[in-house]
């Protein structure tokens, strides 16, 4: 008989269902879209009720394609580090406050200023900051009290999904290191922490492995969503960690780049990874044991988009391909020609949201297929410093190469010029989440043997080698680059 | 038409542009013929006499057509300054020009640095050392190619050089010798001091006259070349800066002129030379006998909008064509709307390295300040102020020794309303033009060779010839805005000159 795992994949913009079936084939997929409510400059929310929505349409939508008594287990890759306080009847108490809200810069203040922010880092793996879930339910603790006073647990998007189908309270490591408050050494929440902010450790849910069955699907969530009650649900992860399973890095070293609108590097590692620079940081690797270090550029294949609509005047659909053709008449380091691509200043390497974009070296000579060519070459040059920490500690030099950017052929080489690895482009390059969910599913639920699977789920199609004579040029490039932002960086301030 | 015309000449760098000028400074006719420049690698930029001399002559006989030839009173000249042109025994070049752009003798340049005090050398010449000049250049040729030094009987600057072509005589005047680094501004000489630090033979420089003064009389052979009639008087004429200055109306200590052409300079016409105690600014031997000009040239002015025109506003280029209209024109509309500060997007305009205010062969071009939101129009527009703003630099640089009460604009691009205003604001000075913008080289140096023909008595004739038009006035809120800005404009140049120079030891492999 068929079989299949039902993965969902809660994001910012919609809700995706899909399914696998025990060869980890994909067989349908279906998105039911929402949106996010921005006020107050910097506040970012949903409302619960709309994710819970989208998840029964869509299940609807791919079960009514099966026998739904065919999906062996459900599971869920979400997004991470937000906060939403429930009561103990599971009744949201406010909007879900998103990763992307910066209400909290108060609270994130005086948690550094309790724990010290290299204490903070050390213990969480995470610089402690207004994106995670701490500070965001400290700003309800002082902002709302009556909300504060009435909430029993603080939960993520995925966490609550999985309330709502098992009527379990739980949340599983991954998500867990995304919240400023759990210590990544011991994989618990930090009374350290939680004591110096004045948080009872009551109010987070209990963290499992991410493979852990937490119950099976209710009759009330059963009919509806469509999926037969008693169905196994395994907890699932965050879609960071989702991320790094569909693209492959399930045991140690496996090092991948994602490249959308964002870029963020990574690799799977025996033990949190803090840097002296505290570029990294750490999570909690979905496969029990290891941990999964990481670092985030805020435009990549964003500078590019603003690039070819601003600077070439180009707004047709066609960006990609223009600022390829153009790149190519260029050569290696653009003529001197440097892009800083900070246009909404930048996490990894710098930390610094005062950041900001910039070309320099500029010449009569200097054409618009130099510029094309420097915003390429410094979004990878950019990861390069972000990889360099990672790399050294694992023997892998073989980079899986997912999101939009990916389709890129172009940026395929220069990524793998610049890096000096090979990038390897696997089938799909927009499903990694997903395929993450549907693994710890799988494995979850004993339909797959182990999360080897997701080299047949998502087989490599292409392998680029880097020209070595080009790596070398790059790495002295790259200390330039480096030098450049150093040499801007007081300006930055101004 | 009047029976007394003036033929005036200005030896640029892309080309000859010849005017016949009637005795009120009309344009009678008016031609350019073009030559090459040859850039050369290692910084070598070069152009060839011979080719000077056949703009001269094609020039001149397509501006003399259907002109009666002897109501030519005069012929006078405007000229590229600081190149070095051998010239043998009798006259002929040896080798090609080494043309103001040249930067091939860097090494000479620092060598001189050795041998004397900056400042002495600045307080002597008026100029810093730099390989921008005819001295370094000329220890070159003595460095590398002995030989051409060793057959050298004078060495002069282009327009002296067809001057001698004309009439026969080798000399050169007061402004372009003060652009040599071997002339002594307050003297007016040649400094025996340098000229013995140089190791030279001081009878290679030609005899250098009040750039009013008659050089000698057009010989035979030239008429022959040149169709003029034997025997009119040749003016020798100035450096194309200076004669630019006085067809800006530059004549009194109350002037200021900024010309904004390809490079962009900001001067005026003083007693005293200005010791900018940074030494960003220089001086000039002006036209007048008593005063020098101090002065301070940026290099990519112009050629930094032309840039921005060719590679970056190339939709734009497009645009224009289908519309037939000016591309520059729809890069301006756009221009305007961008708010002043360009929504905090800087340019750096050093595409050509920079000479004022910083001296900086190795600085670069950039843009600094992009954000997602940056648009189009910003870009465009942060060129603009990014010329303005590093022209305000030298601005305040001589703001000491200003004057003047409104600015007169000319060049290419005073042609730009939009440029002016931005001008107007950054300067925090009423700005006007007149209509001499486009050929104030060529007027300047017509009215030298009117003045030393005794056609007119002297420089004043000159705000009497011109016609001033729409003064601009300062839009105090912009004003404000712009004085907020440069320090920061400042300390973006500061925080990279150190990347300057490490970028370009890696890119030279040095």
């Amino acid at each position: 008989m068929k079989q299949y795992i039902l993965a969902h994949d809660l994001g910012t913009s919609g809700n995706k269902a899909t399914l696998f079936d025990e060869q980890g084939v994909l067989v349908t997929s279906r998105i039911s879209p929402y949106e996010m409510d921005l006020y107050n400059v910097n506040w970012a929310e949903q409302d619960p009720a709309v994710w819970w929505d989208a998840v029964c349409t869509s299940s609807r939508q791919v079960l009514s394609t099966i026998d739904a008594h065919q999906v062996k287990a459900v599971a869920f890759s979400a997004q991470m580090m937000g906060c939403l306080p429930v009561d103990a009847h599971g009744k949201a108490l406010n909007p879900a406050i998103l990763y992307c809200d910066h209400r909290s810069s108060a609270q994130e203040k005086q948690l550094i200023d309790r724990l010290g922010f290299d204490r903070i880092y050390t213990t969480t793996g995470h610089r402690p900051s207004a994106a995670y879930s701490l500070t965001k339910l400290m700003w309800i603790r002082d902002n709302l009290p009556d909300v504060y006073e009435k909430t029993y647990k603080v939960l993520q998007a995925k966490d609550y999904m999985n309330y709502l189908l098992t009527g379990e309270f739980a949340t599983d490591y991954s998500d867990a290191s995304g919240t400023n408050a759990f210590d990544l050494h011991t994989l618990d929440w930090s009374d350290e922490i939680l004591d110096a902010v004045g948080i009872p450790r009551s109010l987070f849910p209990t963290a499992y492995p991410s493979t852990t069955q937490i119950g099976v699907v209710h009759r009330s969530a059963s009919e509806q969503t469509g999926i037969p009650e008693g169905t196994p649900v395994i907890i699932g992860a965050g879609d960071g960690g989702c991320a790094s399973l569909g693209a492959g890095s399930v045991s140690f070293g496996k090092p991948y780049l994602y490249m959308g609108s964002s870029s963020w590097v990574s690799i799977a590692s025996r033990k949190p990874l803090p840097d002296e620079e505290k570029i990294l940081f750490n999570w909690a690797h979905p496969v029990e044991g290891l941990y999964q270090p990481c670092a985030t550029m805020q435009t990549a294949g964003g500078s590019i988009s603003w690039f070819a609509k601003t600077y070439l005047g180009n707004d047709d659909g066609k960006t990609m391909d223009e600022v390829n053709v153009r790149a190519r008449q260029s050569k290696p380091g653009a003529d001197g020609l440097f892009f800083l691509p900070y246009l909404l200043g930048e996490r990894s390497p710098w930390w610094n949201s005062k950041a900001k974009g910039a070309f320099v070296g500029i010449t009569l000579n200097t054409t618009q297929a130099d510029h094309c060519r420097a915003v390429l070459e410094s979004i990878a040059m950019n990861q390069k410093i972000n990889f360099a920490t990672m790399l050294a500690e694992v023997p892998d030099r073989r980079v899986m190469f997912i999101g939009g950017g990916a389709k890129n052929v172009f940026l395929r080489q220069i990524f793998a010029d610049v890096l000096g690895c090979e990038m390897a482009v696997p089938q799909f390059l927009a499903e990694a989440t997903s395929m993450g969910a549907a693994l710890l599913g799988g494995v979850g639920s004993g339909l797959y043997e182990d999360f080897t699977i997701i080299e047949k789920m998502n087989p490599i199609k292409e392998v680029v080698e880097p020209n070595q004579q080009l790596a070398s040029f790059y790495e002295d490039l790259t200390a330039q680059f480096v030098g450049l932002y150093r040499s801007l960086e007081p300006w930055f301030d101004r | 038409m009047s029976d007394t015309l003036i033929l005036s000449l200005n030896l640029g760098t892309t080309g000859c542009k010849t005017v016949v000028y009637d005795d009120q400074g009309r344009i009678v006719s008016s031609w350019l013929s073009l030559y090459r420049v040859i850039y050369r690698e290692g910084n070598k930029v070069e152009q060839d006499p011979d080719d000077w001399w056949r703009a001269v002559c094609e020039s001149m006989q397509k501006v003399l057509r259907g002109i009666d030839l002897t109501s030519i009173a005069v012929v006078a000249f405007s000229g590229q300054m600081m190149g070095c042109l051998c010239l043998d025994k009798a006259g002929d070049p040896i080798g090609k020009a080494i043309i103001w752009a040249d930067m091939r003798s860097d090494k000479e340049a620092n060598q001189l640095l050795t041998q004397i005090d900056e400042s002495l050398f600045f307080h002597i010449t008026g100029h810093k050392i730099s390989a921008s000049y005819t001295l370094s250049k000329l220890l070159w040729v003595k460095n590398h190619e002995p030989e051409r030094l060793a057959r050298t009987a004078k060495v002069v600057q282009a327009k002296d050089f067809i001057v001698s072509k004309l009439t026969g005589v080798i000399v050169t005047d007061h402004s372009d010798a003060s652009g040599t680094n071997l002339f002594n501004l307050t003297k007016r000489q040649w400094s025996r001091t340098l000229v013995a630090i140089a190791g030279i033979n001081a009878n290679i420089l030609p005899e250098a006259i009040p750039s009013t003064q008659i050089a000698g009389k057009i010989t035979i052979e030239a008429s022959i070349a040149t169709g003029l009639l034997p025997g009119t008087p040749v003016v020798i004429g100035a450096g194309d800066g200076l004669c630019a200055a006085l067809g800006g109306g530059c004549t009194t200590e109350e002037d200021a002129y900024l010309y904004y052409g390809s490079s962009a300079w900001i001067g005026m016409a003083k007693a005293q030379p200005y010791w900018e105690p940074k030494m960003r600014t220089f001086n000039w031997a002006y036209i007048q006998p008593g005063l020098v000009s101090p002065c301070g040239t940026m290099q990519a002015a112009g050629s930094s909008l032309d840039w921005l025109k060719d590679e970056v506003a190339r939709e734009e280029g497009n645009q224009a064509a289908i519309q037939k209209i000016n591309a520059q024109q729809l890069i301006e509309m756009l221009v305007q709307q961008s708010p002043p500060g360009a929504n905090g997007l800087m340019f750096l305009p050093y595409l050509m390295g920079e000479r004022s205010p910083y001296w900086n062969p190795q600085a670069k071009g950039a843009f600094l300040g992009l954000k997602r939101n940056t648009r189009r129009a910003d870009l465009f527009r942060s060129c603009y102020e990014g010329v303005a703003l590093n022209l305000k630099i030298i601005w305040e640089a001589l703001r000491p020794i200003n004057a003047a009460k409104q600015l007169v604009v000319i060049g290419g691009q005073a042609s730009s309303s939009v440029n002016r205003r931005i001008i107007a604001d950054a300067f925090n000075i009423p700005v006007v033009s007149h209509d001499h913008v486009r050929d104030s080289k060529n007027f300047g140096a017509a009215i030298l060779g009117g003045i030393g023909i005794g056609l007119y008595e002297g420089v004043d004739v000159v705000k009497r010839l011109l016609r001033y038009e729409q003064c601009i006035e300062p839009n105090q809120e912009s004003v404000a805005l712009y004085d907020r800005m440069l320090p920061i404009y400042e300390e973006a140049y500061d925080g990279l000159k150190g990347y300057y120079q490490r970028i370009d030891r890696c890119m030279t492999g040095g």
